[in-house]
């Protein structure tokens, strides 16, 4: 027996056919586009038993529970058993017929944490069970045969105590039963995404396809075989899934917000989280400085490339366009961050986004959000207003440093300024890629205001050597007006990046291979009191 | 069908309005799942003696040194299935571009070299492959004082690159280590690029040096350990556990890995008073499925998961499902007492931990290590009486 993902001498070992779903999952699940091509959504094992997994399918809001049961092995073959679980989403109108108890388990707060858990509570996902799997491996004659069977339609009398009450409820259906549901939806939907990737990573080819119906049980056979080409009109719930599947553009997430409200601590949680499944991130930054600083604070050597000049709201698609197909063709990214600078209004670039859709697919705007300062910042910014106009998600960033009254204060500010956003709260940018909302086919109100019309002060400063972390924030906390951001490289104590805004400031001892700058920002700032930290410019920006 | 929606109903009955009609329910309370409740698992405890303490010294944790370069060549070789001896990188190089090498190709070109010319080989076949200069390695030193008071070194994986593992092994002293037989052997934790190749270098100071490998090897990699000129015994690991000595376990997983590669084998120690300490190489079962195989599979005292070091992967699957991306709150259920990560924990994930004031052990970011969220190369970790070492 050949099995692709073995190794030639552990494919006929019984201990490794044990394995063979899981292993053949994970193989699928290290192989992305295949695994999207599938169908599969996301697979995980529940945690404290090596034989249950929760899965999710594309086009389905449902959960799959898969449990495998004790095995038997022999000379000639090994039988592997399956129980197949789904878990409508609490929303699904399939759980209007289901058994009450299932209903109410799944209106519960605590439902997508025991999906999460199902093989251990067995009196709750026995509410959900659909169907039943069995893999046959035939060793002499390498066949692989899986049979499926399950109930068309599960009927389920009303039990003595209950009768009276859901009669007086008006809750019986047809008179008399509990519940009433077919599975076969669902189920054929597992069917499409399980047998076709038996198929593409068993390297056999499918031969024969069967379904009988009786006693209102429906038995699937479907057989694998190698030297067999005979293949059967594959039934609907047999075939491939129907995934859109397009040729290859990496997505484009623009993230946006204000000077300081933490869109680098963001991209470094997004990045990692790529990395960690395989994805490829390339960053698009755009810098208000002269040196470009962020460069330096993201995680790792990921492919940066910095525009050279300007803000993307102004000189802006371009040279985006010119440095995205740069970047596809050099890193050939899964997806590629465009970091707008703190003073760029992401209106402006998404009124133009059709130049780009030929080199990317516009993934969605997200837009971080300091909520400490956003009361005293967003009245004086216009830009900012506008940033969180464009946003499909905003992240309200540092949210726990406020009380919950400030924070629904926030929200409920954010909400006039843009009420189709998903509202995320989060520290230092901590959220989950999957969270992000999808960009929305919608009109946004485009603005041509760019940060020139701002009343926002830019000081770029080469700060003189003697200047120390000390002395730089003793001099922010005094400064009068209002302090919205500061960052640079000092080279006091063999390298010091610093990071600051109103409310926080922060060092990070590293030595760059750049000259020591510092940018710092804000409203009404004196400009004769930053000359002790070096040589002021007011940025040309 | 029923006549009014049963979900409405029910809806309003979780809310308090029609709790009487569904009192005799009461078979559907379902309590809800405790994070202190550990899995209901039937535990079969492997007594496999204790040991006074361990020691992991990080030779080097730098598989490569820039990660676009590395996600690049995978891309550009056809993803992550592509069997990791076609890809073109050192030494399995024949000039012919990413994808297009072999391992009979690159080892026709060295073989006469290896072991004792290892700078000759590696300048050879540098010349020839894609991305020579990204390649590092990984590789670790473990100490175990064994109740008797005798300590026992082995090496941990062999790295990559030929030159950076010669460099990083003088700078630790492995290789007078290896020399004079202070090594009792070398154990390799899966076949990838960056934990396996470099062994020649450990055969350049030792050729007879016992190698374990575990169970799932390919063709490929037996070659290379003969082609390498090893001369001692190589042993397969395959049961899920293995006591190697007292207070010594090693654990086996059979799953795929990325760049065609299967089987994964990490290391247990039962730190006497302590409790258990788990090192992995990069942990591609995940960390869920090796503490939970430990916590099945082995005795040690006090019940207690000590410590951990190594790459802490949370699970292959899990890439979805944003409640659950969390690392940190898997593993809070097992109560570690001292973490070391290595960089394939991710750099934001060992924040994350230090943030939540997990016991973290920082490193020292020095010879071309990042960051010191991470024991970096030349960093160490100690667990028993050698915690304070």
């Amino acid at each position: 027996m050949k099995i692709p993902f073995y190794p030639p001498h552990l494919s006929n070992d019984p201990d490794s056919l044990i394995d063979i779903f899981a292993n053949l999952m994970r193989h699928c699940f290290q192989d992305r586009n295949s695994k999207q091509q599938l169908g599969w959504q996301g697979f995980t094992q529940v945690n404290g038993t090596t034989q249950a997994w929760v899965c999710q399918l594309y086009n389905n809001d449902g959960l799959y529970g898969i449990k495998q049961l004790p095995t038997d092995v022999s000379a000639t073959a090994v039988n592997l058993h399956f129980e197949i679980y789904y878990f409508p989403d609490a929303n699904d109108d399939m759980l209007n017929n289901m058994p009450l108890a299932a209903t109410y388990v799944a209106m519960q707060e605590a439902y997508t944490l025991q999906i999460r858990q199902f093989s251990l509570l067995p009196e709750f996902s026995n509410l959900f069970h659909i169907a039943k799997l069995t893999l046959h491996l035939n060793r002499q004659t390498e066949a692989f045969n899986l049979t499926v069977n399950a109930t068309t339609m599960i009927r389920i009398d009303a039990s003595a105590e209950l009768q009276q009450n859901l009669q007086q409820a008006g809750l019986l259906i047809d008179g008399r039963y509990e519940a009433v549901y077919s599975p076969l939806v669902p189920l054929n939907q597992f069917c499409q995404s399980l047998i076709s990737t038996f198929t593409h990573y068993l390297q056999l080819p499918l031969s024969e396809i069967t379904e009988t119906n009786a006693n209102n049980q429906t038995y699937r056979q479907i057989s694998w075989r190698a030297n067999n080409n005979s293949r059967a009109p594959l039934p609907i719930w047999a075939s491939q899934p129907i995934t859109n599947h397009v040729p290859f553009k990496p997505s484009l997430l623009i993230v946006s917000g204000f000077l300081g409200a933490g869109k680098t601590s963001f991209i470094n949680e997004y990045i990692e989280f790529q990395n960690r499944v395989g994805l490829f991130v390339a960053v698009l930054q755009n810098e208000i400085g002269q040196q470009g600083l962020d460069q330096h604070l993201l995680v790792d050597e990921f492919a940066v490339l910095s525009l050279e000049e300007g803000c993307v709201c102004c000189s802006i698609t371009g040279s985006i366009e010119k440095a995205i197909a740069h970047i596809n063709q050099t890193f050939h990214p899964e997806y590629i961050v465009l970091e707008c600078s703190g003073v760029a209004n992401p209106l402006n670039l998404l009124a133009e986004q059709h130049t780009l859709q030929h080199v990317v697919n516009i993934a969605g705007v997200v837009t971080v959000v300091d909520v400490s300062t956003f009361e005293s910042l967003a009245p004086k910014s216009q830009l900012m207003r506008n940033q969180i106009a464009a946003a499909d998600t905003i992240l309200l960033n540092h949210a726990s440093a406020c009380n919950d009254s400030t924070l629904e204060l926030v929200k409920g500010h954010i909400g006039k300024l843009n009420g189709i956003a998903k509202l995320i709260s989060c520290d230092n940018g901590r959220v989950h890629p999957n969270d992000l909302q999808a960009i929305k086919t919608r009109f946004k109100h485009v603005s041509t205001a760019t940060h020139h019309d701002e009343r926002l002060q830019i000081f770029n400063i080469t700060p003189t050597p003697r200047l120390t972390a000390t002395i730089l924030q003793t001099c922010l906390a005094q400064l009068s007006g209002q302090l919205v951001r500061c960052k640079g490289y000092i080279t006091a104590d063999d390298g010091i990046i610093i990071q600051a805004t109103a409310t926080q400031f922060h060092i990070l001892n590293r030595r760059l291979d750049s000259p020591p700058f510092l940018m710092i920002a804000g409203y009404g700032l004196d400009a004769e009191a930053l000359t002790i930290l070096g040589t002021v410019a007011v940025s040309q920006h | 069908m029923a006549p009014i929606s049963r979900r409405d109903f029910v809806k309003g009955m979780a809310t308090g309005a029609g709790v009487g009609a569904f009192a005799c329910m009461g078979l559907y309370s379902y309590s809800p799942m405790s994070r202190n409740q550990l899995p209901l698992t039937s535990r079969n405890q492997r007594d496999f003696g204790s040991c006074q303490g361990v020691k992991v010294t990080c030779i080097s944790e730098t598989s490569w040194f820039d990660n676009s370069v590395l996600m690049k060549d995978i891309h550009d070789a056809g993803g992550l299935l592509v069997n990791q001896y076609d890809f073109n990188w050192p030494p399995f190089a024949n000039g012919k571009g990413i994808a297009k090498g072999s391992y009979a190709d690159g080892m026709a070109q060295i073989k006469h070299l290896l072991p004792d010319r290892i700078d000759d080989a590696w300048k050879l076949i540098a010349a020839n492959a894609v991305s020579p200069d990204n390649a590092g390695g990984f590789a670790a030193l473990v100490e175990v004082l064994d109740n008797d008071g005798v300590n026992h070194k082995y090496l941990l994986d062999a790295g990559w690159s030929y030159a950076w593992m010669d460099e990083c092994f003088q700078r630790e002293g492995i290789d007078k280590m290896l020399a004079n037989g202070e090594i009792e052997a070398l154990i390799f934790s899966h076949e990838h690029f960056d934990h396996f190749w470099g062994l020649p270098v450990a055969l350049k100071y030792r050729r007879d040096v016992p190698i374990y490998i575990p169970h799932g090897f390919y063709q490929e990699g037996f070659q290379y350990i003969k082609d390498a000129g090893h001369t001692g015994e190589l042993i397969e690991i395959k049961d899920e556990v293995t006591e190697f000595i007292p207070g010594m376990a090693l654990m086996h997983f059979g799953v795929p890995i990325i760049c065609r590669t299967y089987g994964e084998m990490s290391l247990a120690f039962n730190v006497a008073e302590k409790g258990l300490v788990i090192v992995s190489g990069c942990c591609h079962q995940g960390i869920i499925q090796l503490t939970d195989a430990a916590y099945r599979l082995l005795k040690y005292d006090n019940d207690q998961f000590h410590g951990l070091y190594g790459g802490l992967h949370i699970s292959p699957f899990d890439d979805w499902d944003p409640k659950y991306d969390d690392l940190v709150i898997s593993l809070r259920d097992w109560h570690f007492e001292r973490i070391g990560c290595n960089h394939c924990t991710g750099i934001m994930t060992a924040n994350k931990l230090i943030d939540r004031g997990y016991p973290v052990i920082k490193g020292t970011a020095r010879y071309r290590s990042k960051n010191t969220a991470y024991l970096g190369n030349g960093d160490n970790v100690g667990f028993g009486s050698y915690e304070n070492i």
